[in-house]
This record gives C-alpha cells, sequence and structure tokens, in this order.
C-alpha cells in the first residue's frame, strides 16, 4: 500500500518539473447541411487551424457514419503552429442510382498530446457532422395539352430565367495591384462577375439634376412668351384718324381770334 | 363748337404720341435680350460598384478576421470634391444594419482614382471570432462635401459568408492523480479543474472516452468505472467515466461552451482508488472530444 502511494508521488515529483501543455486549435466548415442530386459530387470544405497554441499537432481524420458517399485524400496531417489554414477536403458523391433520401457523415480530427506528462494522457477530438440531403428526380413533365393559362408569367418569375437589364452601366474596375499580400483571403474584385443590380436606382442628386432641367426649360420658355401684347393692328387706323381731325382743325391764329373774339 | 374740335385734336395728338411711344416701347421691350439663368448644384457621388475580396471568410481562432469589400464611386464633379471621411463599410448577418446590430462600421480609404471622376476605395472591418456563422451583408457609404450616400437600399450588395469554426483550448494535456489513499473515494486529481475555452463560433458541447488505467511494471489495472467527471469542484454529482464515448452530462446538465468572448467550462476529474493495488505508475489515455450542438 505504502509503495503503491509512493510511486504516484515520485510521478507528482515528475509532473512539477515539466510544464503543463495546452492543446488549442480549431477546425473550420461551411454549412453542414448540404443537398445534393444522385451522382453529384461535391468537396465539403474544412480547414484546419491552429492560431493558439505554440506547438505542432499530428492531426488524423476520420470518417464514420454514412462512409460509403464519402472520401478523404489524406487521412494524417501536420499542424503547425500559427497555421493560418490547412484546407482539407472531403468529397461526398451520392450514388447516381437509387439514393438514400438522405447520409449523416461524420469527421472526425483527432490529435495526441505528443509530450504527455501525466498519468492519464488528454487526447483530443472536435467532430463535425455533415447532413447530406439527396435531391429526389423531378419526374419528366407529361404533356399537357392544355397548357396553364400564364405559362409567361411564371417563367418571368423564375431567378434562373431572369436576365438582369443591359442598358445599366456599372463599373468595376479591375483588381488593383495593391491588394493585401494574402491570396487565400484576398481574392481580387473581378472574381465576383459585376451586378447590374448593384446600380444604384436614380438618387436624390438625380431627381434635383431632372428638377433644375424642368425649371431651365420654364425659364427658356418664359423668354419666348410676351404676356403683354400690344395691338398693333389698331395703331394704323387711330393714327390715321388723328391725322384727319388735325387736318381738319383751323390755323392756329383763328384760334387766337376766335378766343380775344 | 369750336372749342371742341380744338379738344378733340389736341386729344388725337396726345393719344397718337401715346400710343407711338407705347408701341415704341413694345417693340424695344418685345426684342430685348433676356439672360436665362440655370444653378446647377455639386451634385452627390453614386456608388456604382461593389464588390467582396471573397465569398467565404474563415474565422480565425481566437481573434479577428479581416474582411475586405472594394467599392467604386463616381463623382461627375470630379474625385476631388470626394469627402474620403464619408466611405463606410458595414456589415451584418441579420441585414438589418440597426445601429445596435451594425456595430461593425469602418472608414474605407482611397485606393486608387480609375478615372478623373472615379474613385475606388478599399473597405475593411475585422468579424471577431465569436461573430455567427452564416451569410453576412454588406452596406457601404460615400459621400463629398454636399451630403452622404448609401446603398443599404440594394437589396443586391454583396454577400460573404463567414464559416464555422469548432474550436477549443484545453488548459492541460493530462490529468494527475496524486497523494491518494488506497480505497478513498472521489479523490480528486491534483491539477483539477481542466478548462475548456471556446475560441470558435460554435456552441460546443463534450464528450469523453475513457480507458482502464495500467501498471507499467505489473500491468494491474484501475478500472474506468472507477473514475468520475463532474462539472463542480465539490462532486455533488458525478458522470461515471467508460470506455464508450459518453457526452458530459452531469447531473442533467450538459458540458457546454457556448460561442462568446470568453466562454469556458470546467472538468472536474475524480478516482475512487481501489483498497488493494500494486505499487507501480498508472496509466492512461483518455479522448475530450468537443463538437457542435
Amino acid at each position: 500500500m505504502s509503495s503503491s502511494l509512493a510511486s504516484i508521488a515520485v510521478m507528482a515529483f515528475c509532473l512539477a518539473i515539466s510544464m503543463p501543455q495546452a492543446l488549442a486549435w480549431g477546425v473550420a466548415h461551411e454549412n453542414s447541411h448540404i443537398e445534393l442530386e444522385a451522382g453529384e459530387e461535391y468537396q465539403f470544405y474544412t480547414s484546419l487551424q491552429n492560431m493558439v497554441g505554440n506547438t505542432s499537432y499530428n492531426v488524423q481524420v476520420s470518417l464514420s457514419g454514412d462512409t460509403s458517399i464519402a472520401t478523404l485524400s489524406q487521412n494524417q496531417f501536420t499542424l503547425e503552429p500559427q497555421t493560418q489554414k490547412l484546407p482539407i477536403y472531403i468529397t461526398l458523391k451520392p450514388p447516381p442510382e437509387n439514393p438514400q433520401p438522405s447520409y449523416s457523415t461524420i469527421i472526425k480530427y483527432s490529435v495526441s498530446p505528443t509530450q504527455s506528462s501525466g498519468q492519464v494522457g488528454l487526447n483530443q477530438e472536435k467532430t463535425i457532422f455533415i447532413h447530406i440531403s439527396v435531391k429526389q428526380p423531378e419526374p419528366e413533365p407529361e404533356p399537357d395539352p392544355e397548357p396553364e393559362p400564364e405559362p409567361q408569367s411564371q417563367d418571368q418569375g423564375s431567378s434562373s430565367s431572369y436576365t438582369p437589364p443591359t442598358h445599366q452601366e456599372i463599373i468595376i474596375q479591375q483588381p488593383n495591384t495593391t491588394q493585401p499580400p494574402n491570396p487565400q483571403n484576398q481574392e481580387p474584385p473581378t472574381t465576383q462577375p459585376p451586378k447590374p443590380q448593384n446600380q444604384e436606382p436614380p438618387t436624390t442628386n438625380q431627381q434635383t439634376t431632372q428638377q433644375d432641367q424642368q425649371r431651365f426649360e420654364d425659364h427658356v420658355t418664359l423668354n419666348d412668351i410676351n404676356p403683354i401684347r400690344f395691338p398693333f393692328e389698331y395703331l394704323i387706323p387711330i393714327v390715321i384718324i388723328c391725322l384727319i381731325g388735325y387736318m381738319l382743325l383751323p390755323p392756329k391764329e383763328n384760334e387766337h381770334e376766335q378766343e380775344y373774339y | 363748337m369750336e372749342r371742341i374740335k380744338i379738344g378733340f385734336g389736341s386729344m388725337c395728338i396726345v393719344t397718337a404720341m401715346l400710343i407711338s411711344a407705347l408701341a415704341i416701347g413694345v417693340v424695344a421691350s418685345d426684342s430685348h435680350t433676356m439672360n436665362p439663368e440655370l444653378t446647377v448644384g455639386n451634385t452627390l457621388p453614386t456608388i456604382t460598384g461593389m464588390a467582396v475580396g471573397s465569398a467565404s471568410y474563415d474565422p480565425t481562432e481566437s481573434g479577428n478576421t479581416t474582411v475586405t469589400v472594394y467599392i467604386n464611386v463616381t463623382d461627375i464633379n470630379g474625385v476631388e470634391d470626394l469627402d474620403d471621411s464619408k466611405a463606410t463599410i458595414q456589415v451584418d448577418d441579420a441585414a438589418t444594419f440597426a445601429a445596435a446590430v451594425g456595430k461593425y462600421t469602418r472608414v474605407c480609404t482611397p485606393l486608387a482614382n480609375h478615372s478623373s471622376t472615379v474613385r475606388e476605395y478599399q473597405c475593411q472591418t475585422d468579424l471577431e471570432f465569436f461573430d455567427a456563422a452564416g451569410t453576412y451583408s454588406t452596406n457601404m457609404t460615400a459621400g463629398d462635401q454636399v451630403g452622404t450616400v448609401w446603398n443599404n437600399t440594394d437589396t443586391n450588395a454583396p454577400t460573404f459568408t463567414y464559416t464555422t469554426l469548432v474550436a477549443s483550448t484545453v488548459d492541460e494535456n493530462a490529468i494527475n492523480f496524486n497523494g491518494v489513499t488506497l480505497g478513498a473515494a472521489n479523490s480528486s486529481a491534483v491539477n483539477n479543474p481542466t478548462t475548456v475555452t471556446n475560441t470558435g463560433n460554435a456552441n460546443l458541447q463534450m464528450n469523453v472516452t475513457g480507458a482502464d488505467m495500467t501498471g507499467g511494471v505489473h500491468g494491474e489495472t484501475i478500472g474506468i468505472g472507477n473514475f468520475s467527471v463532474s462539472l463542480d469542484a465539490t462532486p455533488t454529482a458525478e458522470m461515471i467515466l467508460s470506455d464508450s464515448t459518453q457526452q458530459i452530462i452531469v447531473g442533467g446538465v450538459n458540458a457546454t461552451a457556448s460561442a462568446g468572448a470568453s466562454s469556458t467550462e470546467d472538468l472536474y476529474w475524480y478516482v475512487d482508488v481501489p483498497a488493494t493495488l500494486q505499487p507501480d505508475t498508472y496509466t492512461a489515455s483518455w479522448t475530450l472530444g468537443t463538437y457542435e450542438l
């Protein structure tokens, strides 16, 4: 009994001179609910990270669950300290014929402590569950002698048949040469196809310009309009009448005479 | 009668002169040059192009991930009219961009002038490791000395995916028992607790797979059923370990470490020491697992 205790005490002494070692690592992955067609191949993305830990790990990757549709190209990886990304892809492919409606595949990443310094060495696992739904093939459309009353509107509502307007113009510049150095996270913007929908609808300033244009037209129109126009057609007769009346008047001398008279 | 004739003639003359003057005046007015004036104010710029640097970003374990968005801003008054301080980016997974939610607002920096009227900005913001996975929307603003425009009414603004990160740290990779007394129940490991810290953005649960401890000299074993785990320093409730994988549930409570800035779970290990045991060094290898809820 006492010797047993002594043995454990020796172990405690050994522990005192060995630093505890932390395990720190992670696995990033995309959405794990995937819908595939029968026979469709898909690469499920995961990546290993060791941003916190300062030691390297031997990582073993294993599949369980529905493994018939999943393939690992490699199952052992070394995860170095400060590794930005260690991508690991799992190929998923439901059988082309008679697939199950769904599959569940489990990916397990395991690391073992490289320097276990205790009675119980703690391995560590991280598990990801992938759920695959298999699209059922759509039945062949039977010929319909009487088409639906509004097939065109249905087609227009389909996103796959939508054609963006072509009259819009968008300016997407080429990727600049001063982009950040990390090519994994900083793909050039041209990898994103320009979206015409990104064009702004007419903004406030454009509306203001239209209003200004209208004001300009109004202003120009005012220049062409004579709101008070003199009736020239009456001028000449009036002048003629007045001249005739003036000619009918007696000389001024007579006027004076008459006044004096 | 004569006086009337004189008055009529004078009146006609005066009238004719007046009408002539008016006619001359109207004719002169009709030919007068009017100068139309139109004041066009400074025109607000427009956001004419948007693109994300990558369609998908991974969280960085216990750190930040920089998201980059490029925008082109066009100002017909010239790029010199742009106010660079008004070029900003916001990202949000709920796409509401409410003030309380859209906290990741950063000022963009000019990258290049592609013409006299088009300037490209590089906008970067950081997502933290515990930010939720999913699809994030972007919202950009740009402006000049007159005002600010934004694209938040544009439902087709670029989006990106923030992936799920299952990550954790375990502060120690070993469990050590010493100073135990043969036959003692619930002897605590000397390095209790084992602290699991969530360093990703997934809500984590834990499981453990045990194994018997085996003496290195005599080969005697301590059955895994002698070991237990608890979430409490006082082992009022424990989960007995086994050599199969068990989710850690103690007293009906799951061991969890939810996504968060500092989310941890402490695991306490105990052993019921057998009454008879050969002196030896006993070791084993157990597996502590974490997985998404």
